[in-house]
């Protein structure tokens, strides 16, 4: 064997589900060192093709493949006895969300130990305990874990998403595996952290670990793949080295999906393919008419431990008629207490909400239900906000008797208003369960619209969604708001999203207003040093990944010229 | 921080067993008939003066509120009165019967729980899943009596391996305690299984699996813990359910115990001894709950340092 043998090689790869196939024919090849990304959207079969190369697809899935290798043992006929050899010590599974990832009820140097017990006690004397710790803190430092000997007595839950995720690397590198899968391994995580994971798996890939990385996020991929599968319902759509699919896609999904992508350079055009809504309007208000305005908003909570946190720290903002104002902060940022507030949902300490020129905070529940119809909420998860039992014309009925509309006219006005978003009326005696995550929601959408509402708050309403549906949701929120002149509160802790979506921007952290500001002014010319760090966390498909500075380039480049010699 | 949770916690058990007591005195107060008439029998022929006398004694003739104040304060220094019925202290008449329940209640609960534990882990295949489903399905459905009977005529009566009724000794103890650790085992032996079932399905099995471990290693490692949480609390609260009496199989088996005097102090309107059966299930129960309580953060990291 030499050198660059590949760690795993898959061809033409088919999983099936009681004769069901869900896998066409993958073939791909990872070699140390170098990093695979393994691209697509929810249901293309990445995930499995990943499993495949650890015997893990789920029963009763059978896998089957012209040549399937793992450092040039051919796997397709183990037994899971075979398998389990190879699992840990040949191959490791990085995958989404430490937090369930990690068994909870246990510590997280036991299970950064496992892989390494389970391996010795195959291969060679039991591992002691002094050993096992040893081994746990040189390798939780090894993927930048500070302190390692204290976290490794510390329970998953007790670490942030960052350390965390590192903890579950360390969980499968512990061994030193010659393949390692990554699968979604940053999703989870705030930007600044991603950076962080992604920085572990790139120094990992340099030390020569093969790396297929396994993600929905072209943004991720380009900062550290080296050569990108793109994957669409069970199918490989388009391969080839990072640059060349990013910048010079060839397949068609492959530049829908590029084009899908929110950023700065996509503000004002649209993000999809569907054609602009037909939203015909009696009246729309006044352009930049301030419908709300907050003034040094404070919101404290009580802590479990008797203290109290501020969650929103002196906040101050107008939405004004026909704009956007996108909030963007971490998660524990405030952005979500601070959308309540502004829904009227959450009782402000201090500070004064007023919508449309009246007082909106401070006032009693009986006084705001007869104006709630003017400002609305649509949520990251819908279908948690519909009924389970209702159907869709429940869902449009409810909102629209709350508005007045006779009990004869609600089925004709709820199909009008699911025409407005984009959907068919056939959906109206469908159950939300039984639709997809866009339909979902444009209904939200719709409900909405139905109360005739002047202004709308969105919290992470396009972060569950994939890229393309995305896409497809921002521009319904696009259309909507050009033809409804509706002023926008958009929560996201996507900055892609924001700088597409946004007229004004805020930035918080920890409670507090970082910066706040046009969008131009505050995503082109930051002043803040925090907003900085944001923004230079944010990776740009689509140009040069270059901007992460690659300290060994040369390494990925002779990769492709071999390939082409077998 | 501990000591204050610790504290609130002792505050809400008081409060349940005050709550308890309170019912019980409260019931004695609205069974109607002069308890006098109960206590001296309905054959009794004594005169006004001495009814008169016992009520004096017994402070029955004091305004109620004098009486549940006089009640409180008893219970409190441990006193809890004298039967009616057998002229002697409850106290006494309760602890003389403790004895035969602790040991049949922690004989059903440590047979039910081997049963269940093997019964759930043997059925980690397809097959003796099956097979596990309808014995549990079989325990949980047979009533008491009839398994009492089943087991009776089958080891006493047919093969004279234990006694039929009565007795001390450990083989006097094997059949009422297997009859009543039969439905447990069949409760506590499912649940096991969800709980396997529900921690095959988390994520970090599928980690643990990537790590190479068999199935053996991940049942020790990772899911005996996460399916034996919710054992933990029902094995406790049906320990505290045993601890105030089972009557069906103690009255089967001609065993001593709570169940035995619960039900005679009821059938002849003994009140005092039913009102400290009332508090005793309280307290058990508030004990029981409290142990629960220590226990669980110790089998689950996630509950450590929440407040109450």
């Amino acid at each position: 064997m030499t050198e660059t043998s590949p760690a795993a090689v898959v061809e033409n790869l088919r999983v099936a589900f009681d004769g069901n196939e869900v896998v066409h024919g993958v073939s791909l090849e990872v070699r140390p060192g170098e990093c695979v990304a393994l691209v697509g959207e929810s249901g293309s079969g990445k995930t499995l093709t990943g499993r495949s190369l650890l015997g893990l697809v789920p029963p009763p899935g059978v896998v089957s493949s012209d040549r399937l290798e793992i450092d040039g043992t051919d796997v397709r006929d183990l037994s899971d006895r075979q398998w389990r050899t190879l699992r840990g010590a040949t191959v490791g599974l990085v995958s989404q969300d430490a937090l369930v990832s990690l068994d909870p009820l246990r510590t997280v140097g036991r299970e950064v130990s496992e892989a390494l017990e389970v391996q010795r006690s195959r291969t060679g004397p039991r591992l002691n305990r002094a050993e096992a710790r040893h081994a746990v803190a040189s390798e939780l430092d090894h993927v930048g874990m500070p302190d390692p000997a204290n976290r490794s007595r510390q329970y998953a839950h007790e670490l942030s998403g960052g350390l965390r995720q590192r903890a579950l690397v360390a969980a499968a590198t512990i061994t030193h595996p010659k393949l390692l899968i990554a699968d979604e391994p940053t999703t989870a995580l705030d930007r600044n952290v991603q950076v962080q994971v992604l920085q572990v798996l790139r120094e990992l890939k340099e030390e020569g670990t093969a790396l297929l990385l396994i993600s929905h996020d072209l943004a991720v991929v380009a900062t550290i793949a080296d050569r990108v599968v793109v994957m669409r319902n069970g199918e490989l759509v388009e391969t080839g080295a990072t640059d060349e699919v990013l910048q010079a896609p060839q397949h068609d999904y492959t530049r829908a999906m590029l084009k899908a992508l929110p950023s700065a350079a996509s503000r004002g055009r649209r993000l999809s393919d569907q054609p602009v809504l037909d939203l015909p309007v009696a009246e729309v208000p006044d352009p930049e008419r301030v419908l709300v305005e907050v003034t040094s908003v404070t919101q404290t909570f009580r802590t479990p431990d008797g203290g109290r946190m501020t969650a929103v720290d002196d906040i101050s903002l107008t939405l004004q008629a026909g704009r956007t104002l996108g909030v963007v902060g971490e998660s524990g940022s405030g952005k979500t207490t601070l959308g309540r507030v502004v829904l009227g949902l959450q009782q402000p300490d201090t500070g004064e909400v007023r919508l449309d020129g009246e007082p909106w905070s401070g006032v009693p529940e009986r006084q705001r239900r007869p104006r709630r119809h003017l400002i609305q909420a649509v949520y990251q998860d819908p279908l948690s906000s519909f009924t389970p039992r209702a159907t869709v014309i429940d869902v449009l009925a409810e909102a629209l008797a709350l508005s007045g509309v006779l009990r004869s006219a609600r089925r004709g006005r709820s199909a009008q208003l699911l025409e407005w978003v984009g959907l068919s009326p056939d959906l109206l005696d469908r159950r939300p369960v039984t639709m997809s995550g866009g339909q979902r929601q444009r209904l939200a959408i719709a409900r909405a619209l139905a109360r005739e509402p002047k202004v709308l708050v969105c919290d992470e309403p396009v972060s569950a969604l994939d890229v393309s549906v995305q896409a497809q949701v921002l521009d319904v929120f696009s259309d909507v708001q050009d033809q409804l002149g509706l002023a926008m509160l958009f929560i996201s802790h996507d900055l892609g999203v924001i700088q597409h979506i946004s007229d004004d921007v805020m930035v918080m952290n920890k409670g507090q207003v970082v910066e706040q500001g046009s969008a131009d002014q505050v995503l082109c010319d930051p002043q803040d040093p925090y907003t900085r760090s944001l923004l230079e966390a944010l990776p740009q498909p689509g140009i040069s990944p270059d901007n992460h500075a690659d300290p060994v380039p040369d390494q990925a480049d002779p990769v492709p010229d071999q390939e082409e010699q077998q | 921080m501990l000591l204050r949770r610790l504290l609130i916690r002792l505050m809400g058990a008081l409060v349940v067993v005050w709550g308890a007591a309170t019912l019980a005195f409260a019931v004695l107060k609205l069974v109607p008939g002069d308890p006098v008439d109960v206590m001296l029998g309905v054959n009794s022929t004594a005169s006004e003066d001495v009814r008169q006398q016992i009520r004096n004694d017994l402070g029955l003739d004091q305004p109620v509120i004098s009486q549940y104040l006089g009640y409180l304060g008893r219970l409190v220094t441990g006193d809890l009165g004298t039967s009616y019925r057998l002229q002697k202290p409850v106290a006494t008449v309760i602890t003389e019967q403790l004895g035969p329940t602790i040991t049949l209640a922690l004989a059903s609960i440590v047979i039910a729980l081997v049963l269940a534990i093997v019964v759930s882990v043997a059925a980690r295949g397809p097959i003796t899943r099956r097979i596990a489903e309808l014995l549990e399905l079989l325990a949980l459905s047979s009533p008491g009596f009839w398994t009492g009977l089943l087991l009776l005529t089958i080891f006493s009566f047919n093969l004279h391996w234990f006694p039929v009724t009565g007795g001390q000794g450990a083989r006097a103890l094997v059949l009422p305690a297997v009859t009543m650790a039969l439905p447990i085992a069949g409760i506590l032996s499912q649940l096991l299984r969800s709980g396997f079932d529900a921690a095959e399905r988390e994520p970090f099995t599928t980690s643990a699996r990537a790590r190479g471990l068999g199935p053996v290693r991940m049942f020790t490692r990772h899911h005996a813990r996460h399916g034996s949480l919710p054992v933990v609390t029902l094995t406790a609260y049906i320990m505290g359910s045993l601890l105030g009496g089972t009557v069906i199989v103690e009255q089967l088996f001609g065993r001593r115990g709570i169940g035995r005097i619960t039900l005679d102090a009821i059938t002849n309107r003994d009140l005092p001894v039913v009102m400290a059966l009332v508090v005793m299930a309280a307290v058990v129960f508030v004990v029981v709950n409290l142990i629960v309580d220590a226990l669980y953060p110790l089998l689950d990291a996630r509950l450590r340092g929440r407040s109450v």
